[in-house]
Formats: C-alpha cells, sequence, structure tokens
C-alpha cells in the first residue's frame, strides 16, 4: 500500500484531478474533504501519513486548518495546494505548520516530487 | 480619483500591472488546459460606474460569471466571464475531453469552472500583490450563469455609493484552436485605487499624482 493521503479542496474538479495524479503514482487517497472544518475532523478519525490542502476555503480556510491539525498532532505532514502564491501567505502557511506549498495549477510531477520531500524528511 | 487625475505614469503602471497578470494568468490556463492559450493586451480603463454597460457591450449575452471578493490591502471585486456557448468547450478542455463530447454542464464540470475563475484570479493577484507589495487575498467563488447584465448588477450592487469609478482591467483569454474567449474584471472598492497609486508613487519615487 503506497503513503495515505487525505486530500482537502472545496472544489470537487480539483479533487479529481489530485485524486488521478495520486493514484497513478500509486499513493492511496484515504480520504477527502471540502473545507478545513471537516478536514481536521476527518484528520482525527483517519490519521492519514500526508495532507494536501488548499488556503481558501468556505467555512474553514487552509491555514487554520493546518494550525488546528497541528494542535492536534504536531507531527502531521501538510502540504499546502492553493493558486496563492503570495510570498506573505507561503510564509504563513509554513510558520503554522505546512511542509511544503504548490501553486495552483500544478504538474503532476511538482506534487508527486513535494510529496516525496516530505516522505523523506520522515527518513 | 477619476479618470482625468489618473495621468499617463499612472495608467503606464496598470497597464503593466494588467500585461504581468494576463502573462501569469495565459500561463496557468495552459497548464491546466494543456493546450496553447492567447491573451490580448489588457485594455485598462478607469471610468465612471454607470457608464460599464457601454464598455462591456452586448450586456444581454449569457455567461458564465465566476466573481469574488479580494481582502487585504486593495479591496476590490473580480470577475471573470465566459459566453455560455463556450462553456462545453472549455469544461472538455479542463477535464482533457475530446472538445465536443460534452452535452451538460453536471456538478463536476461547474466546480471546474469556478476552480478556473479561481486560478486565473490567483495568477493576477499573485502578479499584482508582488508588483505592489501588497496583500490581496481572495474569497472562495461563487459562480452565476445568467446574462452579463445581472451578472454585473450583482457586483455592482455591492460596491460602495461612494465608488463612482471603476478600474476595468479587461483581458482577452483566447484559446487558439476552439476560440474560446474570456474577460477578466477587476473592480477596486472605494480607496483600493487610491492605496495602489500611493504605493505606485512610492516606489517610483514620483511627487505628484498630476
Amino acid at each position: 500500500m503506497g503513503t495515505k493521503i487525505l486530500i482537502v479542496d472545496d472544489a470537487s474538479f480539483m479533487r479529481m484531478m489530485l485524486r488521478n495524479v495520486l493514484s497513478s503514482h500509486g499513493y492511496e487517497v484515504v480520504g477527502e474533504a471540502e473545507n478545513g472544518r471537516l478536514a481536521v475532523k476527518t484528520y482525527q478519525e483517519i490519521k492519514p501519513e500526508i495532507v494536501l490542502i488548499d488556503l481558501i476555503m468556505p467555512e474553514m480556510g487552509g491555514i487554520e486548518a493546518v494550525k488546528k491539525i497541528i494542535e492536534l498532532d504536531r507531527d502531521a505532514k501538510i502540504i499546502i495546494c492553493s493558486a496563492m502564491g503570495q510570498q506573505a501567505l507561503v510564509v504563513e502557511a509554513m510558520q503554522a505548520g505546512a511542509r511544503d506549498f504548490i501553486v495552483k495549477p500544478f504538474q503532476p510531477s511538482s506534487v508527486i516530487e513535494a510529496i516525496q520531500k516530505v516522505e523523506r524528511e520522515e527518513e | 480619483m477619476d479618470s482625468s487625475r489618473l495621468n499617463e505614469f499612472y495608467r503606464d503602471a496598470f497597464q503593466e500591472l494588467g500585461n504581468i497578470g494576463s502573462g501569469n494568468a495565459a500561463t496557468a490556463l495552459s497548464q491546466l488546459v494543456g493546450r496553447t492559450i492567447n491573451m490580448s493586451v489588457p485594455e485598462v480603463m478607469i471610468i465612471p460606474i454607470e457608464r460599464v454597460p457601454e464598455i462591456v457591450g452586448d450586456m444581454e449575452e449569457t455567461v458564465a460569471g465566476i466573481y469574488l471578493e479580494v481582502y487585504g490591502d486593495v479591496p476590490s471585486k473580480i470577475l471573470v466571464t465566459f459566453p455560455y456557448k463556450d462553456l462545453l468547450s472549455l469544461t472538455d478542455l479542463m477535464l482533457n475531453q475530446p472538445v465536443g463530447t460534452g452535452s451538460t454542464l453536471d456538478e463536476l464540470k461547474l466546480s471546474a469552472l469556478k476552480e478556473l475563475g479561481t486560478i486565473l484570479s490567483g495568477a493576477y493577484l499573485n502578479a499584482m500583490s508582488k508588483f505592489l507589495d501588497l496583500r490581496m487575498i481572495p474569497s472562495v467563488p461563487a459562480l452565476a450563469i445568467d446574462s452579463f447584465t445581472a451578472v454585473l448588477d450583482t457586483i455592482l450592487a455591492e460596491l460602495s455609493q461612494e465608488n463612482r469609478y471603476a478600474l476595468m482591467l479587461r483581458t482577452e483569454i483566447i484559446e487558439t484552436e476552439t476560440k474560446i474567449s474570456g474577460s477578466f474584471f477587476l473592480i477596486p472598492e472605494e480607496n483600493a485605487l487610491e492605496t495602489m497609486t500611493a504605493v505606485i508613487q512610492k516606489t517610483s519615487g514620483v511627487v505628484d499624482i498630476g
């Protein structure tokens, strides 16, 4: 079984794109959530190894969700995947506890490289 | 601020902002659909709100309008529109399906359209934020399929009565094979235009707005 990944994005289209990229590279998508609040809840329930999360979402955005997940699990491995690549947001996300930042639209290789980088940090 | 006070220097600066944003947006869209995307040189206009319809043209055309708020240093509204007749071709491209095979706009395709608006807006905002060193954060996008009049009215109704002028930044997004075209509008809220010109003035060393 590949690394267990939780996808969090309010756009079902983007969740589908990420699911296809991950599945075709041997990763196991164990859950999906459409906002930050559901992401925190799902994280507690299924304990994924890596979380891919958007920033701008209804109910609870990505940065707040990252902070809440890190409160639950300080070793959580979270990668931001957002169309907003502004320097201040990247810094804020990394300070909140994210391990990497992918700017949409992405090449599939960028997603895989970010995951592999986070996986290597574990070793 | 009105158009008469926006001298050539600032028009050039906003034009350059539009060029950079459009370049980023074209690159983003090209990556998303896997096709070559061309974008026209942006038109930058400072116009009274009431003149927006005459600039836009065919106000009764049915469009998909993806609109969102921009928070931060430059409160604004963004509208991205695509003609209704092009939506199926556009979503076919985004879903990597042969153009012309889609027949209905299902939930996945509507989601794809909203995501397209998010990504195009992100490309513009990232460029403008870097250029002006200002924080510009978008809201979750909303999608409406209606006449251009109805879509625009929704946005303009939320603008302050004090905001009598709109900075209209319009770019045509053109996919060369299917001839899909779309438009991008940025409408700053009250004082947002002043914030942007003040930053341009400060960073360029210009003394007088003129």
